[in-house]
């Protein structure tokens, strides 16, 4: 298991090669890509900047990565989060899961993603044509 | 009487709509996170608002002391010790 909150990504299929090695079980290794949208409504994004809790965003990821690891009873996983200045068009986000078969792969990404969108202190700021703001979470 | 020192941070949005990013608190010996921030909304003013609502603090604020998340329901009875840490953040919005 890895998780990284950093102002850069490992390289993808570096991450992919490396669970592959982990274990001849491996059947199926499920990938998301957070990428920087060019729009927010009708306006014109320029860029994102991101930050983090320099202690807890790291210890929070790794509590919901082996959370989520265990739930499903996947193998590997690893789920990394860039901070700083990301500009459009840029990766944000890999998260990976590799499992025996493709439907807990399937399942435990998607909660892995959605909970590290919701749980991890992380934070967006968007700059955009008309100006500046934080993303703010919807509860 | 003894007194306690704490440090409260402020992140993100919390941070730049205050215009500060650390308080110090002295406080009494033996006093709750719910004092603690009595004193703190005391010291914010008239931006408190950006935290609290009616001195409760608002669903959209997490905390964090000394780098443990805590729930709100654990947050009022929680005592407070010298040298504590407070982290005060947005719900996240990461990815």
């Amino acid at each position: 298991m890895k998780v990284k909150v950093s102002p850069e990504l490992d390289d993808l299929q570096s991450l992919i090669d490396q669970l592959k090695k982990s274990s001849r079980e491996i059947g199926a290794i499920a990938v998301f890509v957070g990428t920087v949208r060019g729009t927010f409504r009708d306006e014109k994004v320029l860029r994102l900047e991101y930050e983090a809790h320099e202690t807890l965003a790291p210890k929070v990821l790794e509590e919901i990565t082996a959370d989520v690891k265990k739930k499903y009873g996947i193998i590997d996983a690893v789920a990394e989060h860039r901070t700083g200045k990301v500009e459009v068009g840029e990766d944000v986000m890999y998260v990976l899961v590799a499992s025996k078969h493709r439907k807990e792969a399937f399942q435990a990404l998607t909660e892995l993603v959605d909970r590290i969108k919701t749980e991890t202190p992380i934070w967006k700021k968007e700059i955009t044509e008309k100006g500046t703001h934080w993303v703010e979470n919807p509860k | 009487m003894e007194s306690l020192k704490v440090t409260v941070r402020f992140y993100a949005s919390l941070r730049e709509r205050l215009g500060v990013k650390k308080v110090n608190l002295q406080l009494e010996e033996g006093s709750s996170f719910t004092s603690a921030m009595e004193k703190l909304a005391e010291t914010l003013g008239n931006k408190a608002d950006v935290i609290f609502d009616k001195l409760k603090i608002k669903d959209s604020v997490m905390v964090s002391v000394n780098n443990n998340l805590v729930k709100p329901s654990d947050l009022t009875e929680l005592k407070l010790k010298d040298g504590d840490v407070i982290d005060i953040m947005p719900l996240p919005s990461g990815g």
